[in-house]
Parts: structure tokens; sequence; C-alpha cells
């Protein structure tokens, strides 16, 4: 979301990865759920949980750790959430391990990426990285969680179906 | 209500005039002197110029006025329409259709040109003769035409003139553009037919004329006992006349005077068309999700007054149920579109198709009132318009072969839609020339789809079903038309997505047809819910032939494959705990406690057996749960790809369970 203007803030919802800190615009947000239990679906890449009801629709849930290349198991504890996002036509569900708080960020507190960034997450993904009196909040862009290409190859067929229930 | 919102309402509704307008149109041109035709014509173009003008869009409702002026003239019978004037009402409508397609992209229809059509409209609409009416009545943008009215005494003398032998003749001249002298040479002209025979009217003409109320067309009746061919010698010799017609008039065609009043009663009657309002196909979708809760919660409502025994909720919530279920069937008629509304398009494509592919066709529609879900409406549009085009410039054949080959020249294409049960079948046929099997085998062989032994193997049905192979066309050279990369492997996968299937059937020199067999309703169908493992999938039950119970060493392996002897035949099957790698919904206590239709013992196998598209196999499943009416729901655009799943739903408790494809797995 580039319309915001100088000076402004945006509201920002915090969410965590493992002990790593993100944020998101509220604006790319639709809603914020607890983890219902997920349908997998077979064949599905393997950052693909399977599938949710949202009142009556069925969602895709992916696991955003796992889309960004975190390696390893991860329980779902009682903190987990879904972050519900409007992806195009369709809503897109992702799992993450706790979501906090909402936080007021100026605008220009947000820097766009700098180079040393260290974060595990691929630039593509990051919008800017917020820095709260020496707090670092990543804040993603959730609209290019899955980009086109990503897209199409979540359409593919995946024979290799990695066992990670 | 915003302005924007009756923009939406203009553009859907003008749609639908312009999609039945083509279809006239080609009727017309068939039978250029159908009045009730003509009057439907006129009553279309009419009420888009009211909806045009009403909106502001001045250069719409202007072509409208020009058309609506041409078919005036055509329908009191003045002239027909012939090819020329077929072509303008064409052009016409394409205009139409471009302002439309410009308004919808928010730009301004001025982009659209339509002056030099207007212009040669101009030049068509002549001697305009009202029975009856006064000539004052000419209005906006074309003061030049002149009125003629044919009165009881005209009349008279054109019926005296025939009894003589002498014949009645509709003369146009064309005067060139550039004379300067257009009223001296049409004086001329006058005088020279004069001549020649008896024109009608001779001082009004001339009083027209006069008055320079004429453009640079010339039109006037004449009774004489000359042929065409001598009138038209003797007039092309006045100066600057650029072109002569002459044609001869055939009385009949005049509208008697009293049709007059019928035809008006007739058109207020048209207007009084059902009441309808015009809902966006979203605001359906959400009403469907919500009445898909309002079951699901019903089911638990359900449960709940079974625990507690009360009378009184229980009676409530039979009457809820009902009412529910009233509520859901009204819902699914709510979705529900005739298929007229996308083949009203295609007899105007196929009429341009045909042209453009000099064959002769004639095009048959039947079974457009069948009604089906939106949904399936939006997405048969495209595999029909294919398999249509390919009826046209791969099926029948150019005049000459056919009539070479004993045909009738006008080869036959049929449309036919018809209601089986749940499912609606669409057959697209043709009279053509057919597929050649042998032909087929050796593009098959050439290709590398199959090989020569595999080939001479297989069974005619099953050859055909090769050119539902991506990558297949036995016509190289890629024809304006069919060519552009879309095959009938495109086709089939549209189908098979929406749940249906092809079948094709062919004899050679006899034709083709093409059938497609499609759900009816998108969203509700039976399936059989099985087990697999720990998980539960949707079967959907058009599919499934029967359920039948084998024993494990009953299966045998050949080239890697599983069979089983099923009633003297090698049936393939497959086991869907390997294929997903037992993956799905886990079994829940809910259906857990589902009445089992039918379970076997450990030491056999349940084997259900599914077709399609010709090819029959087994699907190994643990346990039979039960059939059930399910809400299908399209899965998130990223996994609407993976082989094998059509969809999901949800169930009673809310849990969402795959909904097999069993075309996608069986093939």
């Amino acid at each position: 979301m580039e319309k915001e203007e100088r000076g402004k803030e945006i509201q920002v919802v915090i969410f965590k990865l493992g002990e790593e800190e993100f944020g998101g615009d509220i604006f790319q947000i639709r809603e914020i759920i607890r983890v219902p239990e997920i349908t997998p679906v077979p064949q599905a890449p393997d950052f693909v949980e399977g599938m949710i009801n949202l009142r009556g629709q069925v969602l895709a849930v992916i696991d955003l750790a796992k889309r960004f290349g975190m390696k390893g198991e991860r329980e779902q504890s009682k903190d987990s959430r879904i972050i519900v996002v409007e992806l195009d036509d369709n809503l897109l569900g992702m799992i993450v391990d706790a979501v906090p708080e909402v936080l007021r960020v100026p605008e220009d507190k947000i820097e766009s990426t700098p180079e040393a960034i260290t974060s595990w997450v691929h630039r593509d993904f990051i919008r800017g990285i917020a820095n709260l009196e020496g707090r670092l909040i990543v804040i993603l862009d959730l609209n290019r969680i899955l980009t086109f290409k990503e897209k199409e190859s979540l359409s593919r067929t995946n024979i290799e179906k990695q066992d990670n229930l | 209500m915003e302005f924007s919102q009756y923009k939406e309402l203009f553009i859907g509704e003008s749609e639908e005039i312009i999609s039945s307008l083509n279809n006239n149109l080609v009727n017309l041109e068939s039978n250029p002197s159908d009045l009730s035709l003509l009057q439907e014509i006129f009553r279309l173009i009419h009420t888009l110029k009211g909806m045009a003008a009403t909106m502001g869009y001045q250069r719409m409702s202007t072509l409208a006025h020009a058309l609506e002026t041409l078919l005036d003239v055509l329908r009191r019978g003045v002239i027909e329409a012939d090819k020329e004037i077929m072509d303008k009402l064409f052009q016409g409508v394409d205009k139409f259709s471009q302002i439309i397609e410009v308004i919808k992209k928010g730009e301004e229809e001025s982009s659209v040109e339509i002056e030099d059509l207007i212009e040669t409209l101009k030049d068509i609409n002549v001697g305009d003769i009202k029975t009856g009416i006064k000539p004052t009545e000419v209005g906006g943008g074309f003061e030049e035409r002149r009125v003629l009215r044919l009165d009881e005494e005209d009349r008279k003398m054109i019926k005296e003139s025939l009894e003589k032998g002498e014949k009645t003749y509709q003369v146009t001249l064309a005067i060139e553009r550039e004379s300067l002298l257009k009223q001296a040479r049409a004086f001329t002209a006058l005088s020279v037919a004069q001549d020649m025979g008896k024109i009608i009217k001779p001082h009004y003409i001339a009083n027209q004329i006069k008055q320079e109320k004429f453009g640079r067309l010339v039109v006037f009746f004449l009774t004489s006992k000359h042929t065409p061919e001598e009138i038209r010698n003797k007039l092309v010799l006045v100066p600057e006349i650029e072109k002569v017609d002459v044609k001869i008039l055939d009385i009949n065609l005049l509208l008697p005077l009293k049709k007059e009043k019928e035809t008006e009663k007739k058109e207020t009657e048209t207007l009084k068309v059902s009441q309808t309002i015009r809902v966006k196909v979203n605001h359906l979708d959400n009403l469907m999700n919500l009445i898909g809760e309002l079951v699901i919660d019903k089911t638990r409502l359900i449960e709940i007054s079974r625990s507690l025994e009360d009378k009184v909720l229980s009676d409530t919530i039979s009457r809820l149920n009902n009412l529910i279920s009233a509520l859901q069937d009204e819902m699914i008629v709510l979705r529900l579109v005739p298929l007229a509304y996308i083949f009203g398009h295609f007899p105007r494509m196929m009429r341009d198709i045909a042209a453009r592919e000099a064959k002769e066709i004639d095009f048959i529609i039947e079974g457009e009132d069948i009604g089906v879900d939106r949904t399936v409406l939006d997405e048969i549009n495209e595999p029909l318009i294919h398999l249509l085009r390919n009826a046209v410039s791969h099926g029948v054949e150019s005049p000459a072969v056919r009539k070479a080959k004993g045909k009738k020249e006008r080869g036959t294409i049929r449309l036919k839609a018809a209601r089986e049960k749940n499912y609606v079948a669409i057959e697209v046929s043709d009279d053509g020339k057919g597929i050649n099997i042998d032909n087929l085998k050796k593009v098959a062989v050439e290709k590398g789809f199959f090989t020569q032994s595999e080939v001479e193997r297989m069974k005619d049905e099953d050859i055909l079903n090769v050119i539902f192979l991506p990558g297949f066309s036995t016509k190289e050279k890629s024809s304006f038309v069919s060519g552009r990369g879309v095959g009938m492997d495109v086709v089939k996968d549209k189908v098979t997505a929406l749940g249906g299937t092809v079948h094709i059937e062919t004899k050679e020199e006899r034709g083709t047809k093409v059938t497609i067999r499609l759900p009816v309703n998108m969203a509700i169908i039976e399936v059989l819910l099985v087990r697999v493992g720990k998980y539960i999938y949707c079967l959907p039950l058009v599919s499934i032939i029967e359920i039948i119970k084998i024993s494990k060493n009953e299966v045998k392996k050949i080239d890697n494959t599983e069979v089983v002897n099923y009633r003297g035949t090698v049936l393939p099957i497959i086991r869907l705990e390997e294929k997903f790698g037992a993956v799905g919904r886990l079994l829940t206590s809910t259906l857990e406690e589902e009445k089992e239709t039918v379970s076997y013992q450990d030491d056999g196998l349940s084997v259900v057996v599914a077709e399609s598209a010709g090819k029959v196999a087994g699907l190994v499943v643990d346990k039979l749960i039960g059939q059930q009416d399910i809400v299908v729901k399209n899965l998130p655009s990223a996994l609407r790809k993976i082989k094998g799943i059509g969809g999901a739903t949800i169930l009673g408790k809310g849990e969402v369970v795959l909904v097999l494809d069993l075309n996608s797995l069986i093939s």
C-alpha cells in the first residue's frame, strides 16, 4: 500500500514466527482467527497446510514460516493464529505463532529494506523495517506472500509430497 | 441508485437486445418478408434508441434512429431486405456492440465511428411509403427522405395496370454525388420514365424534387409494359445518373391500410414483458453461502433438539427445516439461467463463420430454454464456440464438394440441449465429412501418441479420444477461426473442470456429434462419502457404476498396474491411499456415528467402480460411509489444479472434506 502520505501513521498488526517479530499493514488483513481444524490437501506444496471453513467459505491456509523456508517441525500452540488476507479475489489464511498486538507506526520510521538486513525472510516479501526504539520489526507486504510465480507453482501437481503432518 | 448502477443496467440490457437483434437478423436473412420479424427488430432498435437517449449516449441513439428509419421502410414492405441492406443492418448492430464495449471500458462513445454507416444508410433510406400516414411525420436527421402515400386510388391504378399485363416497378436512381444539377437531372430522368409508363403520384414526386427534399437518390413507382432492362437502359443515358435500379414491385407486399392498427396494438402488447430485476452474481453467491451456513446450523439444532426431547422445540425446528429446504430449492432456481442466454449469440456467429469459410449451413438450435447454473453457463460458452467453429470449418464441406458427394449443398449443424435428470446434455452435430479413423490413427502414430501396434489394437471409440489429448490436431493448417491454438483438449479440460464429460461419435461422410454432459446445478451434487485410511473423501455419484467386493487375492498385476477381473473385463484398480499419500480429512466422531451403508470384513476390498469418458476403473476404499447431497465449494484458486481433487465441501459440523475428481483420477 503506497497511498499513505508522508508523515502519516500506519497501523501494523504484529505477529510472531518463532522469536522474530513481523508486522503487516492492517489494511491488508481481513481478519485474524484462531486455528480451526485444517483439512490437509494431498499433493499440495509443503507449506500449504490445507483448507479451513471460514463461515461457509473454503480457504487455503499456508504456514508462513514454512513459506519463508524455516526448517523443522513446529508445534501449533494455543497462541497460534491464522491471519486472513485477501489476495486478488481469494482469501488466504496464514498461520503465525502469535499475534500479540497492533501498533501505530509512523511512516517515516519505516526504512525501505536496508542492505544489511539479517532476516531469513526473502527480501521480495519485505516492505520495510520499522525501528521502534531499538525494537526491529520486519514489515511484510502480505499481498506478495504468494507472488504470481509461486501461485503458479502452487497449482502445479507436486508428486513428491512430504510428510509434514 | 447511482448513475453507474444505471449504466450497468443499461449495458446488461443493451447486450441482451443486441443479442436478440442478431438472432432476428439472421432469421430475417432467410425470410426477408417476414413481417413479425421486422416488427420485432424495429421494436428492439426502438427500445435501444430510447435507452441510449435516456443515458445520454447520443451517437448510439442517432445510429439507432437511422436504423429504425430503414427498418420502418422495410416493415412497410416498400423494399425487401436484400443483401446490401442486411449487411448494413448487421454493421449497425456491430456498431452497437462496439459502443457498448467502449462504454464498458469507461471510455467515450465518440471513439466509435458511425458517420460512414449513417451516410450509407441515408442512401438506402429512400422513398418511404407510408400507407395513410401524414407525410409530415418524418423526423430527425433524415429530412431529405420523401414520403409517399399510396391511397386507394393508387392501388386501383396499379391493379388496373397489372390486369393490362403491365408491371409495376420500383425505380431507384442514384445521381452522382458531385452533381451540381441534381434537381435538373432528377427531372430529366422522371420525364424519360414518364415516356415509358405511368409514374405513381407524379406531382408529389416532382414537388419533392422541386423542394430539394432528396439526397442523391430518387425513388418512384412506375407502371409500364416495358421490361426492367429496357427501363434501365433508357434511364442510364441521362447524364450524371450513376446507378439505376429497377425492381418489380410486389404489390402484395404493400401493407393494406387496416393492418396499421393491428401492428400498433401488437407493439403495446409486447411492451408488457414480465417483470424482472437484475442482480449481481456475487450477491447470489453470497446468498448461496449463507444458506449453506444455515443448513449446517440447522443440522446442529436438530441434534440439540433430539437430545433435549422437547416437543415444542422439535416442532419448531421441523418447521424451520422445511423452510430452509424451500429456501434452498428457491436459491437453486434463482441461479438457473436459460441456455438461450449464450445460445443467443450463436446464430450470428455461425452466419459469419460460414460466410468467411464459404460454406452454406442451416443452423438449428434446440432446447435453449433449459436452465443451467450461472457458473456452468459462463464456463461452457467458450467450449461450445470451439465445437461449433469446428463443425463449420472441419465438419461441413464446401457446397461444391457436398454436391459432388450427392449431399444437400447446405450442411446442417445442430446444437441441441436436453435435460437428463440432474444433467444437461448439449450436443453439437453436423452432417459433414466426419472423421476418418484410419487417418486419425496415422496421425496419432506420427505424432508419437501411440505406437503402430497400439493403434491397431485400439477400438475406434478409443482412438477417437486421442482428439482430446493436448497438442493433437489433424488439421495442420490453422484456419482463421478454428486455429488459434485452442484445441479439443481445452474443451475437455473446461468440461471436466465443471464435473462434466465429453463424448465424440463420428461416421465417415455422415458427420460428427460431440456430446457434452454437465451438471445442471454446479453447487449441489450427490456424493458417496468414503473413508480411505484415516481420511474421508467425497466421490461424485454420477461417475459411480457400482460398488463391488473382492477378496485381496483376486488382485493381479499386469505391467505394474493392479487389476481385477470385473464381469469378464480387466479393471485397473487405483489405491487412493497410495495416490494421495494418506492425506485428507480425518475421520471425526461425527462421521463415525453415521450409519454405515456397506461394510466389509478385513479379508476383502471394497472397490468403487467408476466410469469417466468411457474409461472404467476401480477405486479401493476402506469403508463406505454413506450417500449425501453436498454443496460443492470451489477450491481456493491456488489449489485448483491439483490432479484428482475437484473441490471441497463442508459437512454437517463444519468440517472441510475433499471432493475427488474421478475424471482426472481415472484417465
